[in-house]
């Protein structure tokens, strides 16, 4: 197969048209390893391994990443927590100042759809799953690591579970 | 951090190496495997053929339908990915075609979009998310095969229901139309109207 897609797929770096204040997902670009913590609804704890990796692409007028869990050296071992070997796509709404993210992981049929902002030091995400408000976030962000919670809601916000963690640090060039 | 040159290269630019740029970033980068895969997921060769039958490379010629009965052509690529360990399909589309495209605003709608497929057994339906920067919104439809034609539908922003319908299914050629629901209810106008020829590099 030639190179001609991702030749034409990643760009490399960000579009002129995407302000400095607006590139809130910036410090993401390139190449992390994260802890994975699955917590069940009934109060049980999976742990598990994660590698994710982000680059600008189409024209560097979006990011897309991937989130692999467990890591591709080590999918053949059985797995601790949900098989996750997905991508999300994020585009800048330059209109309403938000950035529109859609995840998929086929490996699980899953496909959502939040909208993204910055929120105090934070990357705030929501988005609706039938009548669960999701909530994604990225916190406690530094130049080379980050948290990130995926919560759920099913009261419109009263109050939120926590689902998912990953601890992820960056890889060293 | 990437210098501000390199930010204004892209599809548009004559780049000789672009990932390499990013590689240098990111050691094990998005090209490298871990996005990308050879073959369908064994566990779903039958289903995923409905698109895994377009993955390569394409030329494609484009014509915008206008309102006041205008044609309006353009030139550009169409290319096909098995992604994700082979469960879903990835396409970038770009029209007009790298080495024809304009740096800075021409004024010009210039696409360089990518759209994802992922399979639903049990719908037996396909979910397709469509992400253009061209366009404000990212587009998401849903797909069945219909009388030999792939037919994705889906609402738009202002509520406006649109069809993009796969036809004229060869191995080395399809066409792609897109039409909008007229305020009829039941009248469908054409918009565009593509025809996709496979690159002869990647003849079968």
């Amino acid at each position: 197969m030639s190179t001609a897609f991702v030749d034409a797929l990643v760009a490399p770096g960000r579009s002129s048209e995407i302000s400095d204040d607006a590139a809130i997902y910036d410090f993401l670009i390139g190449e992390w390893n994260a802890e994975v913590v699955d917590h069940g609804s009934d109060g049980s704890i999976a742990r598990s391994r994660a590698e994710i990796h982000f680059a600008w692409v189409l024209e560097g007028h979006a990011i897309q990443d991937l989130w692999i869990s467990p890591p591709r050296a080590h999918r053949t071992q059985e797995r601790a927590g949900p098989n996750r070997y997905g991508t999300t796509l994020r585009r800048y709404d330059a209109r309403e100042g938000v950035w529109h993210i859609t995840w998929i992981n086929p490996a699980r049929g899953v496909e959502n759809h939040l909208v993204g902002r910055k929120v105090g030091n934070d990357i705030v995400q929501e988005g609706r799953d039938g009548a669960i408000l999701m909530r994604w976030s990225f916190r406690e962000i530094t130049r080379n690591s980050f948290h990130w919670f995926g919560e759920a809601s099913n009261d419109e916000r009263k109050t939120w579970r926590l689902c998912t963690e990953f601890i992820a640090h960056r890889v060293p060039k | 951090m990437v210098p501000l040159s390199a930010m204004l290269l892209s599809c548009a630019s004559a780049v000789a190496d672009p990932l390499h740029a990013v590689c240098d970033q990111s050691r094990n980068c998005i090209d490298d495997g871990g996005l990308f895969a050879s073959a369908p997921h064994k566990s779903m060769v039958g289903q995923l053929g409905l698109y895994g039958q377009f993955v390569g490379d394409w030329d494609v010629v484009t014509s915008a339908y206008t309102q006041d009965g205008g044609v309006r052509t353009k030139r550009g690529e169409w290319n096909f990915r098995w992604v994700l360990e082979g469960r879903a399909v990835q396409d970038m589309f770009i029209v007009p075609a790298r080495g024809e495209r304009i740096i800075g605003p021409s004024g010009e709608k210039q696409s360089c979009g990518t759209t994802l497929r992922i399979y639903d057994p049990q719908r037996d339906s396909w979910e397709i998310t469509y992400v253009d920067p061209v366009y404000a919104l990212v587009f998401r439809m849903t797909a069945r095969f219909v009388d030999g034609e792939i037919v994705q539908t889906g609402v738009d922003h202002d509520g406006r229901t649109y069809r993009w319908v796969f036809f004229d299914i060869k191995p080395n050629s399809f066409r792609w139309r897109s039409e909008v629901l007229q305020n009829d209810g039941s009248t469908w106008r054409r918009e565009q109207d593509f025809v996709a020829t496979r690159k002869k590099v990647n003849a079968l």
